[in-house]
């Protein structure tokens, strides 16, 4: 190979470049921006089509670029550049050229920072999409993925004074990012099945599809994937936020909502079918949501009035159309319906932009007559539109008798004839209905007499109209040239499948005929709903095909917002009382967890209370007195003096049990404390007792008692179980005393000799409290003062 | 036996931290030299830290890398030379991000003080990541702690300030007291404050119930300090009402230190019960991670305050770090990923917080509020702010193409490399709370771009230097999202924790770094 997959990332990364720059120029040369949008995606293009070229001249051999990005998880970032890929790049370079050029004339003068932002996510769009098309890593695709995400946002929400674009946005964020996440965490269990990242390696290597098919992940792997194509491409029940982010600035919603993004769940679909069809799951779920998608976007576009909502909704029908397709096992016509479907209705977004942009409405019930205001926009329209009816010789015609001849052959369905008829059937419906939709479109904004909106209309620009034009005039030709075999090679060329072998021709040969019966029937019936377009609406209004999702989307998305807003109230309330609590219950939760895990059983505990000496149980009657008196004493004083109290017995009992040096630290920690409780008393508000209601205090007193009862049968455990040697510590104690420290007493030799760094910590923190306290005191002087 | 080393030899590998001391006081002496001044404080501050840190390789030159300490009580190996370097350049950002937000609030002669008490809860902090005795543990946790309550409560005349300083201490006493008295359970079980030999006999006479209770009560220490369910309740209340840097400083450092406690621990009974020893031991804290991560992020859905919001993130960050190292009980010896994998996180982890709550306070400090509100329309007043502020955000979310995505990523692949089955739920619960995080991180770069100024806030400025601070944060998660390698593998490198070999253990003789250390005395 030569140099020529250094042209890869070029083209992939270039667009980045230019966003940024962007970016930073924006406030400078702020509609200008749009210019850079069109020689980035000029170059774009050109570096795909060459590639293209170059590998069809020389032996069909296909560059790969490679660099070591994760090595340690065997992530690369691997471009390769096949013929199908090639073909969406050069369809997202493409139609960013004439959308680049379309903008010009489109995005009005805001505030020049706007201008550039637009732009910069625009380009950065161009280039994550790219990305998409030409990566050849799962984890790759999976970041350009994100990024169509994040751009798509920030493009829909450019209106973002009005409420329904930044619902708009906020919603299609929300499914397509969830979606790719969801996709992400399949590609990974892919990638531990297999240990390999490598889309084209996965699907050419025979050993990893079967490690993978036998893999216990498989399955959760091949849904989550779904479930992020079907996320990205609108399909049932995911098909919501497109309507939705129509809002969007009509460029915008022609490159993301028709000719590019929504295209890339269809892609991934293409890319991993290879990989995943051998499941017994891939069709079935594929035809159904296809199927699904196919017909409920068509059914419900024909009653949609808002123009952009017609079309999103026959977008998501198309879409559906390809998902089928691909469920099909029939991937070599995915290339023709891919670029059928971008060709004119590209063209037709635009074209409603620019009636949106003359006329200031896109309700298509304030709109007609326009053909006599504007002749050139009405026959791009005209020629669009008939494309999407699927009238010879139209591009539009040709995909819509290939999807025909691959129903009647297709080997899946050919063995299931209940099935074939049914899904045929379904399909000319749906057919009927977009032909209906796209005469609709026509005769409701170009026919008949000129609607009060439209009276004063002046004729698009340049930058407006050749854009459009471009995609009508491709609709034409293709569908002309397709007389000749030239076409259904380029078609075949470009598929996914490496070895396609769809039949494209504008002249259907005598033996085959089914399909033209079956066009015939589609415009039959298509004919039949568009004369009944009143019934017929009037039906649609009193029978709904599916819940509204987004109201689904909205009461699921409030009540994580209601759960959230109910367990902060509940549970991180600010309460120290609850705080404390919780944390206690958790402690006393673990303690008898601990306690029955080890199944310690009271017959371990040698003492009982017999033997307890009578100074020991009459110190532990006073203590809990005490403790009592600190808790219902009325008076701040009481309840010092009543805690003092219970410190100095706490001192005693270490008298009883004769550990002499705790005894000291007791009894001066004590004593310390109690002069700063006295000292603090007098800075305090007067005592209030809580006012809590007699349930509350039951359960504070249970708590308490929970808690006391589990760290007594704590300690009684602890301290009853074999220690890890039973020598006399005491003995030692003494005879080190008198022999290695030569002292008859033996508390002294343990403060001053054994314990001497102790002592000495000791003493210094109590000279610190002590200057405390005579700060302390000297505030209070000041205060006084 | 290990050897000791000379005494003079022993202190200087402790450098660090004496430099930061004598910092502490020199800090305090500064305003008998120069009475109004906040520049000099400043100054000492962070030639202390840069001393500090210029001496932390010192602390192992000469010993291949690892050193125990004062008969066992710390011990210096790359993994916390590593997290000391990233501390303490930690420290003097967060210094540095003082200077630009709410100096201007501080009175001067409270300067030193602050600085003082800082720079204590550093040493704190640097001793946590060596601590490997039970009673350094404690001292280490309660001299972060001791000053951390106080710089919570700094805001003096503000009301917030001084609840959250309160229900800090109140929770850092409670759980000091159990963590006191699960350590001395443990002693009572093994006879020994020594972690290794805690771990060493823990795998020679297996868990007593003495043992698992006291180990449960002490890590309520750690859990205090990590802001781990239940013992998490301070944390919202502490980071909105502490000075902004101090948010930061504690939901990096203070949480960082906590984690390398946790790992160390952990490792030691690895390191002793070899691989999948301890899957119990891991399965519970790995549960503890799960609600901690679950429960900041719930919580986190329901906040207008940008600190409050953003604490509950560390909370939930918290979580993550918690149910990666719970693996760490079950690691093989010598398997340096899962250390790697957290202490990418944590680097990563610093950046984005860092950066967040630097726009926070740059915001807060020409508005006045951190009301999520008052970010309206930010896009458009202060672009550069609203921009870096988005992508930290989206990498706190974990978008991919920054160091947030990489860092979870790492820290997904390396526990599924240790423990599939654990880790294939544990990674379901992070996936599942980060679906959770998008709704909230998004609730910010909302305001910012898309809800209108009505009320025509102030254009926000940032001074050169905080561009710059904010710059390097963004570049740094730009650079580890994008080109992840090399730093990957620095932190893999250094992820080496060694365990002090154990006396009367045979395992000692096959402890591969102590052993070719010429300089322990072998």
């Amino acid at each position: 190979m030569s140099d020529l997959e250094h042209v890869l990332p070029a083209i992939v990364f270039l667009p980045f470049v230019v966003a940024i720059f962007t970016l930073l120029v924006g406030r400078l040369i702020g509609r200008q921006a749009g210019w850079l949008m069109v020689l980035s995606s000029v170059t774009a293009f050109a570096g795909s089509l060459w590639l293209f070229i170059h590998q069809q001249v020389h032996d069909r051999v296909v560059p790969v670029f490679t660099f070591a990005w994760l090595p340690d998880l065997n992530i690369h970032l691997n471009l390769r550049a096949d013929p199908f890929g090639l073909f969406f790049a050069m369809l997202i370079a493409g139609i960013g050229v004439l959308v680049g050029i379309y903008s010009l004339g489109y995005i009005p003068r805001l505030a020049t920072g706007r201008i550039g932002r637009y732009y910069a996510a625009l380009i950065g769009f161009m280039g994550s999409m790219l990305g998409i098309a030409l990566a050849d890593d799962l984890f790759l695709l999976f970041v350009f993925w994100e990024v169509t995400s994040i751009t798509s946002f920030l493009l829909i929400g450019f209106w973002y004074e009005q409420d329904k674009a930044r619902k708009g946005a906020l919603t299609a964020l929300q499914i397509t990012a969830l979606g790719g996440l969801a996709m992400m965490a399949g590609f990974v269990l892919v990638g531990e099945a297999t240990g390999t990242y490598q889309i084209s390696m996965l699907a050419s290597q025979e050993v990893l599809r079967q490690q993978l098919a036998d893999s216990p992940l498989f399955m959760p792997a091949l849904l989550l994937v779904f479930v992020g194509a079907f996320t990205k491409s609108a399909q049932v029940p995911f098909h919501f936020w497109l309507p939705n982010a129509m809002v969007a600035p009509t460029p915008v919603s022609t490159y993301l909502h028709a000719a590019t993004m929504v295209k890339a769940g269809v892609f991934l679909i293409g890319r991993m079918l290879p990989i995943f069809n051998q499941s017994a799951c891939w069709s079935p779920i594929l035809i159904t949501v296809g199927l699904l998608t196919f017909f409920v976007g068509a059914y419900q576009a024909f009653r949609e009035n808002d123009l952009k909502g017609m079309l999103a909704r026959t977008t998501i029908s198309t879409l559906g159309l390809v998902m089928m397709i691909y469920g099909l096992n029939a991937a070599s016509q995915d290339a023709l319906q891919i670029f059928n479907h971008a060709a004119y209705k590209g063209a037709l977004f635009l074209v409603v932009g620019i009636v949106e942009h003359a006329t200031h409405t896109r309700d298509i019930r304030n709109l007609g007559g326009l053909r006599k205001k504007m002749p050139t926009v009405f026959v791009l329209c005209l020629l669009s539109g008939l494309s999407m009816a699927g009238l010879p010789p139209f591009f539009g015609f040709i995909a819509k008798e290939a999807l025909y001849a691959e129903l009647l052959h297709n080997v899946f369905l050919h063995n299931r004839p209940f099935l074939q008829w049914f899904v045929i059937g379904t399909c000319v419906l749906a057919n009927a209905f977009i032909f209906a939709v796209s005469f609709r479109l026509i005769f409701g904004v170009f026919l008949g007499p000129l609607s009060d909106k439209a009276q004063d209309v002046h004729p698009p620009c340049a930058f407006l109209w050749i854009p459009p034009a471009i995609l009508a005039v491709v609709t034409v030709a293709v569908g002309i040239s397709s007389a000749w075999p030239s076409t259904q090679n380029l078609m075949n060329m470009l598929s996914s499948e490496v070895h396609a072998e769809v039949h494209v021709s504008l002249f259907p040969s005598v033996d085959h005929l089914g399909p033209l019966i079956l066009s015939c029937c589609t415009i039959g019936i298509g004919i039949l709903i568009f004369k009944a377009r009143g019934v017929v609406g009037q039906a649609q209004r009193q029978f709904d095909l599916l819940p509204a999702m987004q109201t689904v989307w909205d009461g699921f998305l409030n009540g994580v917002t209601w759960f959230a807003e109910c367990f902060v109230h509940h549970w991180q309330n600010g309460s120290m009382r609850w705080y404390f609590s919780a944390i206690l219950l958790f402690f006393v939760g673990l303690s008898i967890l601990a306690i029955s895990y080890f199944r310690l059983s009271f017959d371990l505990v040698p003492i009982s209370l017999s033997q307890m000496p009578w100074s020991g149980l009459s110190l532990c009657v006073l203590l809990v007195i005490t403790v009592v008196t600190v808790v219902v004493a009325q008076t701040r004083l009481g309840a010092a003096i009543a805690l003092t109290a219970t410190g100095f017995l706490v001192a005693l009992i270490f008298v009883v049990y004769r550990s002499p040096d705790i005894l000291l630290t007791q009894i001066l920690i004590e004593s310390v404390s109690t002069i700063f409780i006295l000292l603090i008393l007098f800075y305090m508000p007067s005592f209030k007792k809580d006012r809590l209601r007699p349930a509350q205090k039951m359960l504070n007193l249970g708590i308490s008692c929970a808690v006391g009862v589990t760290m007594f049968i704590f300690v009684l455990f602890a301290t009853s179980l074999p220690f890890r040697e039973t020598e006399n510590l005491a003995g030692e104690y003494l005879s080190r005393a008198f022999h290695g420290a030569g002292g008859q007493n033996a508390v002294n030799v343990i403060i001053v000799d054994f314990r001497a760094v102790d002592t000495m910590g000791e003493i210094t923190v109590l000279v610190v409290v002590g200057l405390c306290i005579f700060g302390l005191l000297r505030t209070r002087r000041r205060m006084q003062l | 036996m290990t050897v000791e080393l000379p005494q003079w030899d022993q202190v200087q590998r402790v450098m660090p931290e004496i430099w930061l001391v004598i910092a502490m006081c020199a800090v305090l002496l500064v305003p008998f030299v120069r009475r109004r001044s906040v520049l000099a404080p400043v100054v000492v501050t962070m030639v202390g830290l840069v001393l500090a840190l210029v001496y932390v390789p010192m602390g192992s030159f000469g010993t291949g890398g690892t050193v125990h300490v004062f008969s066992g009580m710390l011990t210096i190996d790359p993994f916390s030379n590593f997290f000391k370097v990233l501390l303490l350049a930690f420290t003097l950002f967060v210094v540095a991000q003082w200077l630009m937000t709410s100096q201007r609030e501080m009175a001067v002669y409270d300067v030193p003080d602050f600085m003082c008490l800082l720079l204590g809860a550093t040493v704190g902090m640097a001793l946590m990541a060596s601590a490997s005795n039970l009673l350094m543990i404690f001292i280490a946790i309660e001299a972060a702690s001791m000053p951390s309550f106080a710089l919570a409560g700094f805001r003096k005349h503000h009301r917030r300030s001084t609840e959250g300083a309160l229900k800090y201490v109140l929770f850092g006493a409670a759980s000091s007291a159990v963590s006191v008295y699960g350590m001395s359970l443990i002693y009572g079980a093994v006879g020994s404050l020594d972690l290794s030999q805690i771990a060493y006999q823990a795998s020679v006479g297996g868990g007593t119930p003495l043992l698992a209770v006291g180990m449960l009560a002490m890590f309520a220490g750690i859990a205090f300090k990590l802001s781990a369910v239940p013992l998490h309740f301070w944390c919202p209340d502490v980071f909105e009402g502490a000075p902004i840097e101090i948010t930061t400083f504690l939901s990096v450092a203070s949480k960082g230190a906590a984690v390398c406690l946790l790992l160390r621990i952990l490792y030691a009974f690895a390191f002793f019960g070899g691989e999948g020893h301890y899957i119990g031991l891991a399965t519970a804290v790995a549960i503890l991670g799960g609600v901690t991560a679950t429960w900041g992020n719930l919580v986190a859905l329901h906040q207008g305050n940008i600190k409050r919001l953003l604490a509950y993130s560390s909370i939930a960050h918290a979580g993550y770090m918690i149910m990666a190292a719970s693996l760490t009980a079950v690691v093989a010896v010598g398997d340096s990923r899962l250390g790697g994998a957290i202490l990418f996180y944590l680097v990563v982890y610093m950046f984005m917080n860092l950066g967040a709550f630097t726009v926070a306070g740059l915001v807060a400090r020409q508005t006045g509020s951190e009301d999520l509100r008052d970010y309206s329309g930010l896009m458009g007043r202060s672009p550069a702010l609203a921009v870096l502020l988005t992508l930290f955000l989206l990498s706190l979310f974990g978008m991919p193409g920054l160091g947030g995505f990489m860092a979870k990523i790492f820290l997904g692949m390396a526990m599924f490399s240790v423990a599939k089955d654990v880790a294939f739920v544990l990674i379901i619960v992070l996936f599942i709370n980060t679906v959770i995080s998008l709704y909230y991180y998004m609730r910010p770069v909302y305001y910012m771009a898309f809800v209108k100024d009505d009320e025509n806030r102030m254009v926000i400025t940032p001074q050169a230097a905080g561009f710059m601070l904010l710059l390097i944060c963004a570049l740094a998660l730009v650079w580890t999202g994008l080109l992840p390698t090399q730093a990957a593998d620095l932190t893999e490198d250094y992820a080496t924790i060694i365990v002090r070999e154990a006396p009367g253990s045979a395992l000692s003789l096959v402890e591969p770094a102590v052993a070719a250390v010429p300089g322990n005395g072998h």
